[in-house]
């Protein structure tokens, strides 16, 4: 037997010593122990050594083991660890892009075949924790395997279907923090700005139409009405004055005829004076009443140039009215905006809203994704193609979109996605077609492989469903719209911190609904029994004959501050067709009152030469009685004295 | 009851057998090395804890100094201890990689290692990741023949010491090895 090592064999006896205790005791259990360690070691390497050996006589296992096991680890992970380290780092850096909660509710990939299928995504609303901003059903996304191998994410399709927005969401809110802010072009802010200004021209258009143009046409203002008055005034009192001097002469001569008779009854030669005095005032009598008969001769005249005086005042009113229907073009502008501007307002809310959307994608796409450690500076040796280091080349998408709770089919792609443009050259593009009530097809691109950014958004809408909008609203007046079918087409190119923007539209089978809440006042001419003037007939007229408008909205210069013009022949062509009809109405009205003038002026004269003609005939014998009768009196003044004294004296 | 015992005796193969491989493992992962393959791990770990990680080179690094017979826990003690030194030393690598990267004859090679499949993932045109290997792979053969005196110095004490620890024990695998053999 050869002698055991083992720690058990040492501990247990004490080594043997010729010395045996005494004063040597402590210093041999010192020695004793140092002894037991020796051998202790000695026993530790003994047994590594066979243990060695072991290893080296067959497999080397202590070498070998765990390298297998590390290389079955790095398999495993691949293999079992791949899709929910993949899982988890898809979640959370899409949670951090879009600092809201995303939840993937199962991933599917190939590592060698470099595709990978996701479903039931969940997108949770910042705004609204429980309910998802959008659900995805599911993603395929299809890798570029030799640009992956160089390190580049060459994303050659990826489809993304049956999105949904605002559906109830089974994910955890309390995660994420949401930060606030963001890009985005106030286009809210010119939809109200265009808004107000329509209404207000609204206001202005009615207003200027109202107060200024139509009730200008007053008939009462008319000058030949006011001429009219005045000249039947002035023969009113004219003839009044004739009337009385007639009266007058008559009774002179009365009191005449009175101092004759009375002269007669006494001496004639006492009485010679007074038959001076009558012949005298008889002689007076008698060229007064030639003098009206003169004047009688003239009235005629007179009254031909006073209708020639209407004649002028009809002319002067004509042109008048002309000037003032000439005017209304100036309110073109703001009968325009009126129009126009209300539905300019609706579209720019309803395909601006699509913006924010397009750019958020974009932004989340186009991101530059960093390492999480971003150490020293990368240097590109990428010399062999164009192709950036992330590009998605297309994108499709489908769903559902939600607009006022109304479920809305949609399709669209995203193309060439990439952070750097310039290296690849090409922007990025995007086309998206919507159903709803109508059809939206909105494209665009994002083009940064200039110096100056540019993003582009177009969209084109066709829609046969359109709601009544309130054109103006005015105490005398009310102005709806009503259309069948809207084609319009939006345009808005961002540089920089500029902008262009242009919105042109086409509404189809429009019709316009008038209504005015307020009696209209009598006039002189409706007293006559005329039809009453009714600016709501004449502006239902006038739209009458419109049956499409269209319109263009042009917004530029600064994105925070731009400068809006609206332009449209709507306003033209309706004002041209107020001018019509205000023109067939002032004929219609001028010839009926100038024919009603004209009727009261010839009445007028008619009741003129009428009364001349009697006054002046009643006058003329009342005034050729008196003269008669005047030159009877001289007769009898002048010629019984004389021959009778005469006569006596003779005989 | 013949089924019932042929059953057991399978489950306890099947048991015995993994019970084995994992004492296999444990015991080659904490088998004692010579006090070469420690220093030779401990400087290996300095190359693979100054590359900055999440690239391909740091994982082909570890996999090649790995695959050498060296020992491996200090392989990975030494790569996490010089991670976080690392940080310290990132400002020189970079100045180091960007020495490197930027040299107009090297152009060319730089040019056609990117050109190759899996290079990219590697991060060498990364002027950090460069100037951390370079330092690396100069510091270890100077690490080597510096740790290698101190490792014979200190080794038996530091070992000696860890094996009265439980956990050592429990690592080491032999006495729950034996246990569970006899138990089955």
């Amino acid at each position: 037997m050869k002698p055991s090592y083992s720690n058990s064999h040492i501990s247990h006896r004490s080594f043997p010593h010729p010395l045996q205790r005494g004063q040597g005791e402590a210093e041999l259990g010192r020695k004793n122990q140092r002894l037991r360690i020796q051998e202790e070691r000695h026993s530790t390497s003994e047994t590594t050594r066979k243990k060695r050996n072991s290893f080296h006589t067959g497999v080397r296992w202590g070498y070998l083991v765990p390298r297998l096991t590390l290389a079955v680890l790095c398999w495993a992970m691949i293999t079992f660890g791949f899709e929910p380290l993949l899982h988890l780092t898809i979640t959370q850096s899409s949670s951090a892009a879009l600092q809201t909660v995303v939840g993937i509710q199962q991933l599917n990939s190939n590592f060698f075949k470099t595709n990978l299928e996701l479903n039931q995504i969940e997108i949770g609303s910042k705004d609204r924790p429980g309910t998802n901003a959008v659900e995805i059903g599911q993603v395929q996304v299809q890798l570029n395997r030799d640009a992956l191998l160089r390190k580049k994410f060459i994303v050659e399709y990826a489809d993304i279907k049956q999105i949904r927005w605002n559906t109830e969401s089974t994910l955890d809110f309390k995660k994420v923090e949401t930060e606030a802010g963001g890009w985005s072009i106030p286009f809210g802010e010119q939809a109200e700005v265009i808004g107000g200004y329509a209404q207000r021209a609204g206001q202005s258009f009615l207003q200027s139409l109202l107060e200024q143009t139509l009730e200008t046409y007053d008939p009462n203002k008319l000058e030949t009405i006011q001429l009219a008055k005045l000249k039947e005034n002035y023969w009113k009192n004219r003839f009044q004055s004739y009337q009385n001097q007639s009266t007058q002469l008559k009774a002179e001569i009365d009191i005449l005829k009175k101092q004759l008779e009375e002269a007669k009854r006494g001496n004639p030669l006492n009485k010679l004076n007074d038959f001076a005095q009558i012949a005298r005032k008889v002689d007076e009598l008698v060229n007064e009443s030639k003098r009206l008969k003169t004047e009688f001769q003239v009235l005629p005249q007179q009254v031909r140039i006073d209708l020639m005086e209407l004649d002028a005042a009809k002319d002067r009113d004509f042109e008048q009215l002309r000037k003032k229907i000439e005017s209304i073009p100036l309110n073109a502008n703001d009968l325009t905006v009126a129009i126009v501007g209300p539905e300019a307002a609706r579209q720019f809310e309803e395909l601006s809203a699509w913006i924010p959307f397009v750019q958020k994608c974009m932004a989340v796409a186009t991101e530059d994704y960093q390492p999480e450690r971003q150490l020293g500076r990368t240097i590109d040796f990428d010399t062999s193609d164009a192709l950036p280091a992330f590009l998605i080349r297309k994108i499709n998408l489908d769903g559902i979109a939600n607009l006022n709770r109304k479920p809305i089919l949609f399709t669209g792609n995203f193309q060439d996605i990439t952070h750097n443009q310039r290296q690849y050259g090409k922007p990025m593009n995007y086309h998206f077609e919507i159903e709803h009530q109508g059809q939206y097809i909105v494209s665009g691109k994002w083009d940064q492989t200039t110096s100056t950014p540019q993003f582009e958004f177009l969209c084109h809408v066709t829609t046969d469903q359109f709601p009544t909008q309130k054109l103006a609203e005015h105490d005398k007046i009310n102005i709806a719209l009503q259309a069948k079918q809207l084609v319009a087409d939006f345009h808005v190119v961002t540089s920089g911190p500029n902008m262009q923007a242009k919105l042109k539209w086409k509404q189809n089978d429009v019709e316009f609904d008038v209504v005015s809440p307020v009696q209209l006042t009598s006039t002189t001419l409706s007293r006559l029994d005329v039809r009453p003037f009714s600016p709501t007939d004449l502006l239902i007229s006038a739209f009458s004959s419109i049956n499409e408008i269209e319109g263009e909205v042009q917004i530029s210069g600064p994105i925070k501050s731009p400068a809006i013009q609206v332009h449209s022949e709507i306003g033209q062509k309706i004002v041209s067709g107020l001018q019509q009809s205000i023109q067939k109405e002032l004929d219609l009205r001028q010839s009926e009152a100038f024919s009603l003038a004209q009727r009261e002026i010839d009445t007028q004269i008619k009741k003129f030469n009428v009364r001349l003609n009697d006054q002046y005939q009643s006058l003329l014998s009342e005034l050729n009685v008196n003269e008669r009768l005047a030159n009877g009196m001289i007769e009898n003044v002048a010629i019984r004295p004389a021959s009778g004294i005469f006569d006596r004296l003779i005989r | 009851m013949w089924y019932f015992s042929a059953y057991g005796a399978i489950v306890g193969g099947q048991v015995m057998f993994i019970v084995k491989s994992l004492r296999l493992f444990i015991r080659a992962l904490t088998a004692e090395c010579s006090h070469r393959q420690i220093a030779a791990g401990i400087a290996c770990g300095l190359l693979v804890g100054l590359i900055p990680k999440g690239n391909l080179l740091a994982l082909l690094v570890l996999m090649g100094v790995s695959s050498f017979s060296i020992s491996l826990p200090a392989l990975f003690f030494s790569t996490f201890l010089f991670s976080w030194l690392a940080i310290s030393l990132d400002s020189v690598c970079a100045k180091l990689g960007e020495f490197v990267l930027t040299q107009e004859s090297l152009q060319p090679l730089w040019i056609w290692l990117y050109s190759r499949p899996l290079v990219p993932w590697t991060d060498f045109n990364n002027t950090a990741v460069m100037g951390s290997l370079l330092l690396g792979c100069l510091l270890s053969l100077p690490a080597y023949c510096c740790i290698l005196p101190l490792v014979r110095k200190y080794e038996p004490a530091i070992t000696a010491r860890i094996r009265k620890y439980r956990v050592a024990t429990w690592l080491w695998g032999a006495e729950w090895a034996e246990k569970i053999h006899s138990a089955v």
